[in-house]
């Protein structure tokens, strides 16, 4: 027998508002993440490089070395927003997975 | 494909397919940026409009499923490659006080291996963060201080030490994201 559209709507319904806590949740702590990980990172790289330079400035590194040591530094901070652009997606992904059960779970005990 | 998608919901809701054959239907899904224009209009019209068909609602579901797969699946051999090539490479770098020439071979196996990890990484699909880490590392961090010890002979000890460490926290950094891929 075909399921009536009400009945669907019934069961979106109980399940609707799971779903957005869900995200809600997801959204909120990727935010404080998000601002811990861009002030840990800007720490970090200021502190990189005044070390740099005052190795510099001691006579501990020469001007290649130190234009070497930045151009990498740089580089690792590049990397590093790129991996965390990377796990972000795969959080969304895990996120979607819960949506799914949830979602298919619900759905599929109507039929 | 959503198209593809809604037609398994329809097959699925009258009973002309099993629910493991609908599951296995939805495995495997690629978002696309069709499926983002999708849903912004599907969530337009819901918003919009009184909703007169339950059948929007399961489009959006169907729709929300599209984003199950928008990352790069677990790539094992890739992980337990970076983890050994991290470990060669860093000590590689830690001997760079000394005269180039007694590791010339060695460097130039380690860069080569590095080169086969950043094409791989470019041939995942959905991997573009990694791969692009990965080609940062070896033209940017890696390259130019093996460049460096090949022209220079032998680098200055603090140079070493800093480098090491940047080139370990970028490999961290890239290890991080393999994980991330592990837990899903």
């Amino acid at each position: 027998m075909p399921l009536k559209d009400d009945k669907i709507l019934q069961v979106w319904n109980t399940i609707s508002s799971d779903i957005k806590q869900l995200v809600a949740e997801v959204v909120k702590s990727r935010r404080a993440y998000y601002e811990r990980l861009v002030r840990d990172l800007h720490e970090q790289m200021q502190g990189d490089a005044v070390r740099y330079t005052r190795l510099l400035s001691d006579g501990d590194l020469t001007k290649d070395d130190y234009e070497l040591l930045m151009q990498s530094r740089f580089a690792q901070l590049k990397i590093e927003l790129l991996a965390e652009a990377s796990i972000s997606k795969s959080k969304f992904d895990e996120i979607a997975g819960k949506v799914l059960r949830i979602g298919m779970t619900a759905l599929l005990a109507l039929i | 494909m959503l198209r593809a998608m809604s037609c398994y919901f329809a097959l699925l809701l009258p009973g002309q397919i099993t629910r493991s054959g609908a599951q296995k239907c939805f495995t495997g899904f690629r978002f696309t940026p069709f499926h983002l224009v999708f849903m912004v209009y599907e969530q337009h019209c819901l918003f919009t409009r009184p909703v007169r068909h339950a059948w929007t609602l399961l489009a959006v579901f169907v729709a929300v499923l599209a984003f199950a797969s928008c990352s790069a699946a677990f790539d094992k051999v890739g992980y337990e490659q970076a983890t050994n090539l991290k470990t060669a490479v860093l000590s590689l770098m830690d001997q760079a006080s000394k005269p180039y020439a007694a590791h010339g071979v060695e460097v130039e196996r380690v860069r080569t291996e590095l080169k086969k990890s950043e094409e791989r990484a470019a041939l995942i699909k959905n991997n573009k963060e990694v791969a692009a880490a990965w080609r940062e590392l070896n033209n940017q961090v890696v390259g130019p201080f093996f460049s460096k010890w090949q022209r220079d002979n032998a680098l200055n000890p603090v140079l070493v030490q800093e480098s090491v460490r940047i080139c370990s926290n970028s490999f961290d950094a890239i290890l991080r994201a393999e994980e991330a891929k592990k837990k899903r």
